[in-house]
């Protein structure tokens, strides 16, 4: 075998670079397994899906079956055009721009329930004003739900369920920073004098509420535009893509292996510029609460 | 420079790599005991510190040097993300990684050399993307850190309606610790706990008051909802002030501000969404001129 003194300094390096990782190691370098790493992105995404149904107001099963069932819907749909890149894209294509053309309406009917929700609460103080305990208000609610609230306060006309364990279930449908606001508040000062839980709902809930819904107001208003025009752009490419393939000529050049890569680096470029786009301003982030974990603590403690 | 050969011996390379880790790792205090450590940050949090190097005196003369040196900052990064690596250990995989893609771009070259070809690839890029696998790790790192920080922050600013309802009924430190811990993100809970106060802040720190140590932790984190936080229990601690006024304000103060905040960024999103928007233009005629490319091709040729 011929000497090459490249080969002899790439295995150098090699052993250089792995004593040096054996060091970093031993020298404390905190090592993340696969399984951990990939619960990191799972986890999140998983809620995000759950979220997307919530907002549509539809079960979980729903909307994994209309994901399925628009994949499929693509690939059939794609098969004629005879364009392998495309048979395969388009099923893709439909798995990532399903969520992002349904986001907008989900969003939209959030909005709406939150609204819903900060109403709601100011009739609970009027209510609680009036001398009325806010045990009965509350199982009166789920009994007689306002508008657009029906599912959500549901468990509180349960009486199987203690009221704190009803208003965990609430927030737990609800899935949105507002209810789970109003649950923290409701657990924690629901057995308190029913002056101080009118002063907590009345001059530091509410305004808090109204500011969030201000927010995701906000928020949804520039989503939707943002979403708009990007909807608007990938109609117009869609029309004069297929458009082009009617050219028999045009069709052959996509169908060749040059044109398939001319095909991946529009796919590629789009997807940049609507990553770009969603990058410039999402929705306002907001914590998720456990509040079963909040209530048994609360419990435990003796607070509640 | 014959092709296939560096432009100078390997060992001096080795020999120049190895002292200038030497030198970053001699520049990171890596020499330094940690308690010496410890006391250095105790003292510079406390404005006690007055030992200070040639870069923080220039530093604080010169702005954009200052932020440099905090940007660059590997340790406080580290402990911004979460990570339980020490700052050499990080310097230590860097290299491992740089080392690595080095290796293997110079291997490529040596298998081309021994099948008789030349280079694919010129030792100035080998190096060039052993710096970039360099940069990419400290993105990563940086990006973690920044996103760990943005966690925490909005943790701690929704924590403070819970923090209005809890207190006085419990004390304010137990009280942020359930909230924390009743979040389904764990970052909060994570620098709330006292182990972790500790490795942050040194040993001493869990005997200290409550808000001096979310002062300190607040000031070092650059999380400046808790620094807002340990105000306010001082103000209650030393001025009596009514702790369910003080933290019901706190809370509503805390929902305002981040209106205000949101709504500004909401207001430059939609600007910058229009000439974003524009850029969809370039895939569009990358297919068309495709299209009309493949005509023309086609029409030559029959």
């Amino acid at each position: 075998m011929p000497h090459s003194p490249l080969l002899t300094y790439a295995l150098y390096t090699s052993f250089l670079a792995a004593g040096i990782a054996l060091a970093a190691v031993v020298g404390g370098t905190e090592v993340v397994s696969l399984a951990r790493r990939t619960s990191r992105w799972v986890k999140p995404m998983v809620e995000r899906e759950k979220a997307l149904a919530a907002g549509l107001g539809i079960s979980d099963r729903q909307w994994l079956v209309l994901r399925i069932g628009t994949v499929l819907a693509a690939f059939l749909l794609a098969w004629p055009v005879q364009i392998p890149l495309l048979t395969l894209g388009a099923p893709m294509l439909a798995a990532i721009v399903v969520p992002y053309l349904f986001s907008g309406r989900a969003a939209a009917r959030r909005v709406k329930r939150e609204r819903a929700l900060v109403d709601w609460v100011r009739t609970v103080v009027a209510r609680m004003r009036r001398n009325q305990g806010i045990d009965v208000i509350l199982r009166d609610s789920g009994a007689h739900p306002p508008f657009g609230l029906e599912y959500e306060l549901a468990p509180l006309a349960d009486t199987s369920l203690l009221l704190d364990q009803a208003i965990v279930q609430v927030v737990t449908r609800a899935r949105i920073p507002e209810a789970e606001m109003l649950g923290l508040t409701l657990i924690a000062s629901r057995t308190r004098r029913q002056e101080d839980l009118i002063h907590v709902l009345d001059a530091v809930l509410l305004p808090v509420l109204e500011a969030k819904l201000e927010e995701q107001l906000d928020a949804l208003e520039a989503m939707t535009q943002k979403r708009s025009q990007a909807v608007a752009m990938s109609a117009i490419m869609l029309v004069l893509f297929f458009a082009l393939i009617r050219v028999d000529s045009i069709r052959r050049g996509f169908a060749s292996v040059g044109g398939q890569l001319l095909l991946v680096l529009v796919a590629v470029t789009f997807a940049l510029v609507l990553w770009i786009v969603s990058r410039i301003y999402g929705v306002p982030m907001s914590t998720r609460w456990d509040l079963e974990t909040y209530r048994r603590e609360l419990r435990a403690a003796g607070t509640v | 420079m014959i092709p296939g050969q560096l432009p100078v011996a390997p060992a001096w390379l080795a020999l120049a790599a190895g002292g200038l880790y030497l030198a970053v790792l001699w520049r990171l205090d890596a020499y330094t005991p940690r308690d010496v450590r410890h006391f250095e940050r105790l003292a510079a949090l406390r404005g006690l510190g007055n030992a200070q190097g040639l870069g923080q005196r220039v530093g604080r003369r010169l702005g954009i040097l200052r932020r440099l040196r905090e940007e660059l900052d590997i340790r406080l990064l580290l402990v911004i993300s979460g990570a339980t690596t020490t700052a050499e250990a990080w310097l230590m995989g860097t290299a491992a990684a740089a080392v690595a893609a080095l290796a293997l771009l110079v291997g490529l070259d040596a298998l081309a050399a021994l099948a008789g070809g030349p280079p694919p690839v010129p030792a100035w890029i080998s190096l060039v993307a052993a710096g970039l696998v360099v940069a990419a790790r400290y993105m990563a790192l940086r990006t973690r850190a920044q996103r760990r920080q943005e966690r925490i922050q909005v943790g701690l600013m929704d924590s403070l309606l819970g923090l209005a309802v809890l207190v006085p009924g419990m004390p304010s430190d137990d009280a942020l610790a359930l909230l924390s811990r009743a979040q389904l993100d764990r970052d909060l809970a994570d620098v709330l706990r006292l182990e972790e106060v500790e490795r942050v802040l040194g040993p001493t720190s869990a005997l200290r008051a409550t808000h001096e140590r979310y002062w300190a932790l607040g000031r070092l984190m650059r999380l400046p909802a808790l620094q807002e936080l340990s105000l306010v229990i001082r103000a209650i601690d030393a001025e009596g002030l009514n702790p369910r006024e003080e933290y019901q304000a706190l809370a509503r103060v805390s929902a305002t501000n981040r209106l205000a905040h949101n709504r500004m960024r909401a207001a430059r999103a939609k600007t910058l969404s229009a000439a974003a928007i524009a850029l969809l233009l370039v895939p569009l005629l990358i297919m068309v001129g495709g299209g009309v490319a493949f005509a023309f091709l086609s029409g030559f040729a029959g």
